[in-house]
């Protein structure tokens, strides 16, 4: 609750609200553990934990990142501790802060998806799930699922059947038209959209003359992608009603901003929690002063605002 | 855990490209154990972007000997070290530590080293093991904090130190100035023995039949040899390992290494005998000091 005078930070992301409008995103955040021991995960909007798959994924072979100017490559491969070991290991944690928790999840084929969802669904404690269909670091489904429309309109569909839990699905920057993923994803019963998840890129050892990462190419992410999520952001808001979840390249309030103008419900910090791991709740603060100071009552009030005539 | 922004206390330049920051800071001087790092930021700016994990090399202490700061040493080997080399006293980075699981130390008078050691020490009688610590290049960052530990607890400590050159050895000198006998080597021969510290390592070995517990640090090649040696010798070796490193806390999952499920047990000529699985487990959390018996050496 906010006390008199203060601005209201809550907002809605369909029936979902959330007591402010900052996520840290999937893969960034691990599942609360670590960062708990810097900052107080009770004052983030949501936790959208590390992608999660039916079974244990070991991940890929190291190399696993490269910096970049302005960012940084991955091709973590998705390592995660599986379904049944976050049930009994992770979630009892991450419960104990009131704090919304997003399972994000992700598949090499439509049963597995169907199979985490359904093992997924019930859970005390989760607020929603993001459907992973925009990871580049597999061989199989993940941003295959995502590049299709009739496959993401697919997925998205067994998903929504297999799980009683709100469905926000992260889509990828790396398709000719994401206005026509929005809309597939919304036909498929998406409760909201993630825009975005890594730009696939690579560098080169010029020594060596062999790749930086050991699957040649991976997830570029960082200040260095901004302006292509804000225009994402910007061509799915034309493409649906949806409520989006706006990430890419924010480092604090500036960048949030321009999401929230564009009509972003709510935004996710990433690769910013690796380098200033308190960033996420400075940007709570940040985004409260700066309603207080342009006179806003609440951040709903300056979502989708953006003037261009 | 602590993330502070704090100003660089002192600036001591080493051989080129070779330095030592200081920094005051209690909480974290109070908090660290020796083979634990900090992540430091390099600019205040997004490229580059990420900061860069650093060994604690030494506790600096108030009069009373109480800890106040810390010291890491640097050496340039990419745009970040060498932005950090621009730094001077004053200039303020951001640092998040302590990190990273801490060698482990035996206690004063035990007769083994950590877990395992005990096979090899038994028939040793109640012998304190010598401990060794084996390092090359800047791989000597987090034996000076180390060596002062195991004095501190009576051990008797032995430093075997390699570097390209007698003017690239780090760390050397103050462990002599802790009183730890101190044998160099070299790639050129500019200094004490011409070649790779595992050298004088194994005929140090060759000359002692007393307990012995290793801890070794610095490049791969290195840190294998050592590992070798002390399976061949049923002795204990900690190795703290290095890894790209984007967040240092352990949510990145980019510093992995694989790590045997159980301890491979030395099995004849000094062969890591393991049937158990691996997995990946986080350089930065799970390490970056583990049991050698247990990592993938392959």
């Amino acid at each position: 609750m906010s006390a008199p005078g203060s601005p209201d930070l809550r907002v809605k992301i369909g029936d979902v609200e959330l007591a402010n409008p900052v996520i840290v995103a999937s893969g960034t955040f691990g599942y609360g553990q670590e960062l708990a021991e810097i900052i107080d995960l009770s004052r983030l909007g949501g936790i959208a934990v590390k992608g999660l798959s039916l079974r244990v994924e070991r991940g890929n072979r190291p190399p696993r990142i490269v910096e970049t100017p302005g960012g940084m490559l991955n091709s973590i491969g998705l390592q995660n501790v599986g379904a049944e070991a976050f049930l009994a290991e992770k979630l009892p944690f991450l419960r104990k802060f009131g704090t919304a928790v997003i399972a994000n999840i992700w598949g090499r084929t439509i049963d597995e998806y169907i199979g985490v969802a359904e093992r997924l669904d019930g859970a005390e404690g989760l607020t929603a799930l993001e459907l992973n269909i925009s990871c580049p670091n597999i061989k199989e489904g993940g941003i295959n699922f995502g590049t299709d429309p009739r496959q993401t309109e697919q997925v998205t569909r067994a998903v929504r059947e297999a799980s009683s839990l709100p469905l926000w699905v992260k889509l990828t920057p790396g398709v000719t038209d994401i206005g026509e993923l929005a809309r597939a994803a919304e036909a498929g019963g998406a409760d909201a959209l993630s825009v975005i998840n890594t730009l696939r890129g690579m560098t080169v050892d010029v020594e060596s003359r062999r790749p930086t990462l050991s699957t040649i190419y991976g997830g570029l992410s960082g200040p260095a992608i901004l302006p292509i999520a804000l225009y994402m952001v910007y061509e799915t808001r034309r493409a649906t009603k949806l409520p989006i979840l706006g990430i890419g390249g924010i480092e604090g309030l500036q960048q949030a901003l321009q999401f929230f103008i564009l009509g972003a419900s709510a935004v996710q910090v990433g690769t910013v929690n690796f380098y200033d791991p308190t960033a996420s709740i400075r940007l709570v603060d940040d985004l409260e002063q700066w309603c207080r100071d342009h006179r806003l009552g609440s951040i709903e009030e300056l979502v989708g605002t953006f003037e261009h005539e | 855990m602590h993330d502070r922004r704090l100003a660089i206390e002192s600036v001591i330049r080493l051989g080129p490209g070779q330095f030592v920051l200081g920094f005051d800071c209690p909480p974290i001087a109070a908090a660290c154990r020796p083979g634990q790092f900090v992540m430091i930021s390099v600019a205040d700016a997004i490229d580059p972007l990420l900061r860069r994990p650093m060994a604690i090399c030494r506790l600096l202490r108030d009069q009373a000997g109480k800890p106040h700061g810390f010291t890491i040493v640097i050496e340039v080997v990419g745009r970040g070290t060498a932005l950090l080399e621009q730094k001077r006293p004053g200039d303020q980075l951001d640092v998040l530590g302590p990190l990273g699981v801490p060698f482990e130390i035996p206690e004063e008078g035990s007769d083994d080293g950590p877990e395992g050691a005990s096979e090899a020490g038994s028939d040793r009688g109640a012998q304190v093991a010598e401990q060794l610590l084996v390092m090359g290049g800047v791989g000597a960052a987090p034996f000076p904090f180390l060596a002062e530990e195991m004095l501190a607890r009576g051990l008797p400590v032995r430093a075997f130190v390699g570097a390209r050159t007698a003017e690239a050895l780090l760390c050397a000198d103050d462990l002599r100035g802790l009183g730890v006998p101190v044998e160099v080597a070299t790639d050129d021969g500019s200094a004490g023995y011409h070649g790779f510290v595992v050298g004088p390592l194994e005929e140090y070995l060759e000359g002692h039949d007393q307990p012995a517990a290793l801890y070794t640090c610095g490049p791969t090649p290195m840190m294998r040899a050592v590992h070798e040696i002390a399976m061949a010798r049923g002795l204990p070796l900690q190795v703290s390992f290095e890894a790209p490193m984007a967040c240092g806390i352990g949510v990145c999952l980019s510093c992995v290494l694989p790590l045997y499920d159980e301890v491979a047990e030395p099995a004849g000529a000094g062969e890591a005998a393991t049937s158990g699985g691996w997995r990946y487990v986080r350089c930065c959390r799970e390490g970056p000091v583990f049991d050698s018996r247990r990592l993938v050496w392959a």
